[in-house]
């Protein structure tokens, strides 16, 4: 396994996770054996279609896999300590304090019966903090992301908040308590593009506000480049790109990560040509394969796509930052990309 | 003439009353939401018209009316020179061969209890074209890159991406002049959307069958579409071809909304120019007056509170609905 040790200890370090699901069809195997880290203050992307595994890896660090799944493999280590083998007690202490996170959906992460100040009071409160302190922390809270007349929007309830400013609220509760690590799962997917942009400036803000790190689940590509620092390609449960922004989204090199931006029409260009795709659908995780799990729809595959599995390396001996995982990282980094 | 012209369109709904018959009553202000607001436009055959806005903004009512699952409150919808807005019975059945919906959703729009076959036959049989219709299903599926064989199978056998194309191919089992597509990409993962929207433009390209395209995300509409109309608060506020709306936007939201989209290149997306709007969209139970983007417009004027902004025609064939672009663009 592979670590990029930019800093000597990294805030998260996730070693070999592995997560499988159990159906009636068998296994489902949604993260096989992922690595990464995130270091103090940094933003890092997980990208990839639906079923990639890039939420069940969010929610595996949180320690909130829900069955029928479990972890079967690997360990999540969160500033030194391992959180994988943590008594659930202990756990709970360290979720919403020391790592928050931000769900999708904000109407449905937020309780409808009560006060929204309440809410975020109560997200204090529970970590030890005063009734009266987390009052007035709630309302500076409620203005750093943007919510208008803060002491009289606390008193009313979810359903009386638009789309937008529901996510502004789970943002405030989730750096109510100044942690360490962000993570936010598809945060703007269901919000509108104008309200989307106030949004993740917010999230920026809040970031900035904390020192925290943030780990962005997203499937949008555009997101990344505009908030990530380094982004790691997910597809059918493993990590098979990483690297800088710059790296990875200009200079892609695994074909799934090519395939994924051309496939982007864009907003510049108006060519009415048929866009790339990629042909296919994903594969069904029930099985785990000894090949590379793109092969049955990868232009460039060659027998030794489909009999072993490629490992994520180093692109180019120089730097040691973007990997890749495909037998044929050496050609890719040949051709060029049109885009 | 134009396949599709469409005057004046209005929709009122009665706005939702509380549980506990709180809120406004009948005939009070409040109670009703104009969803669309005196929209007109056209759809020549064959071509592809982009319907694009927010959540609220009453594409996906205008799309509906089009279609007669809503019956307008004013206005005129004309099919091929005919008024079809006050059709009923065999009329209203005759036009709804010639005009047909892709929904959203691939998961809720297609009955789970019946096979695919007989999804596509559905429409051939209300239509009384159940003759040789077996033979139309395989070409159908065929048509829209699924087997044949698959007629036999039931919905949940199939990913997001096949089921939106057995939805295509309901659409066009009458072989209509006109297809609705109510964001017809947008339950799709990129590397399957493409594949959806390159469907669309061949079959557009070998059957010659207008698209009414809805959508919110501006990448997929600038890709797919000949004009682009935007909407804010049920009103269109620009109208244009593709190319002049997004390398030329006129009105200050068609601005903000191309400038609020991310580029996936970091290098661009630095550089990016962002108009970042202030607040939400106003409620459509009490829109603003005058021009309703005025609450969220940084240029915003007294003229702007107090005149409604008409759509007007520049001498390119655009149209803008902005009385500070309308007043400039005279003055030239």
């Amino acid at each position: 396994m592979t670590i990029i040790s930019e800093t000597p200890t990294p805030l998260l370090v996730v070693d070999d996770l592995a997560v499988e699901f159990a159906t009636s069809s068998g296994a489902v195997h949604a993260v096989n054996g992922i690595s990464f880290t995130v270091a103090a203050g940094e933003t890092v992307a997980i990208v990839g279609e639906s079923g990639s595994g890039k939420s069940v890896s969010a929610l595996a660090i949180m320690g909130l896999i829900p069955p029928p799944g479990h972890q079967t493999h690997g360990a999540v280590r969160f500033a030194r300590q391992t959180l994988t083998d943590m008594p659930d007690r202990h756990y709970r202490t360290l979720r919403g304090r020391n790592i928050a996170m931000i769900f999708q959906d904000p109407l449905s992460s937020l309780n409808p019966a009560f006060r929204v100040g309440d809410q975020i009071v109560e997200a204090m409160t529970t970590h030890g903090t005063a009734k009266a302190e987390a009052r007035t922390r709630a309302i500076e809270l409620m203005d750093l992301v943007g919510i208008a007349n803060a002491p009289l929007r606390a008193r009313d309830f979810p359903h009386q908040f638009s789309g937008g400013m529901r996510q502004r609220v789970m943002i405030a509760m989730a750096i109510a308590n100044r942690p360490q690590l962000l993570i936010a799962d598809e945060p703007t997917t269901a919000l509108d593009v104008t309200i989307q942009a106030q949004v993740l400036d917010v999230l920026q803000a809040a970031k900035k506000d904390t020192d925290a790190a943030l780990l962005l689940i997203t499937h949008d590509l555009g997101v990344v480049a505009g908030m990530a620092d380094r982004v790691l390609v997910m597809y059918a449960g493993r990590i098979i790109e990483q690297g800088s922004v710059d790296e990875v989204l200009i200079n892609p090199i695994h074909p799934y990560t090519r395939g994924l931006l051309a496939a982007l029409p864009s907003l510049h260009t108006n060519s009415r040509a048929p866009l790339p795709t990629i042909a296919g659908v994903p594969p069904n995780l029930l099985s785990d394969r000894e090949a590379c799990a793109l092969a049955p729809r990868c232009e460039f595959a060659i027998d030794v796509c489909r009999s072993s599995r490629p490992l994520l390396e180093a692109v180019s001996s120089g730097r040691e930052s973007h990997q890749a995982a495909c037998f044929r990282a050496h050609d890719m980094a040949v051709l060029k990309v049109d885009k | 003439m134009a396949l599709l012209e469409i005057e004046n369109l209005t929709k009122d709904f009665d706005a939702p009353t509380s549980y506990f018959g709180s809120g406004p009553k009948r005939g009070q202000p409040g109670a009703l939401i104009r969803a669309v607001d005196n929209v007109s436009l056209e759809i020549s055959s064959g071509e592809t018209l982009g319907v694009v806005g927010e959540s609220g903004c009453g594409k996906s009512t205008l799309g509906r009316m089009i279609l007669r699952l809503i019956d307008p409150t004013s206005g005129v919808i004309r099919f091929n020179g005919q008024e079809i807005q006050n059709l009923q019975g065999r009329a209203l059945r005759n036009i709804r061969q010639r005009i047909q919906i892709v929904f959203q959703d691939p998961f809720s729009s297609l009955d789970p209890r019946m096979r695919v076959q007989e999804i596509l036959a559905e429409p051939l049989i209300v239509q009384g074209q159940k003759r040789n219709a077996a033979k139309r299903i395989s070409e159908l599926l065929t048509m829209v890159g699924l087997d044949p064989a698959f007629g036999a199978r039931y919905p949940h056998e199939f990913s997001g991406g096949q089921r939106q194309r057995i939805g295509i191919a309901r659409a066009l089992a009458l072989n209509p002049d006109l297809v609705v597509l109510d964001e017809p990409v947008s339950a799709l993962d990129v590397s399957i959307q493409a594949q959806v929207l390159n469907l669309l433009s061949e079959l557009q390209n070998n059957l010659g069958v207008a698209f009414l395209f809805i959508a919110h995300d501006l990448a997929v509409v600038h890709h797919i579409s000949d004009r682009i109309a935007v909407m804010y608060l049920g009103r269109v506020i620009e109208t244009g071809t593709a190319n002049q709306i997004y390398s030329d936007p006129q009105h200050p939201y068609t601005k903000a909304l191309l400038s609020a989209v991310p580029d996936p290149n970091p290098q661009k997306e630095r550089k990016r120019e962002r108009i970042v709007l202030s607040g939400d969209l106003p409620s459509s139970s009490a829109p603003p007056s005058g021009c309703t983007f005025r609450t969220r417009c940084w240029l915003a004027e007294d003229i702007c509170t107090a005149q409604i902004p008409l759509l007007v025609m520049n001498p390119n064939g655009r149209q803008v609905a902005c009385h500070l672009v309308n007043a400039r663009s005279s003055s030239d």
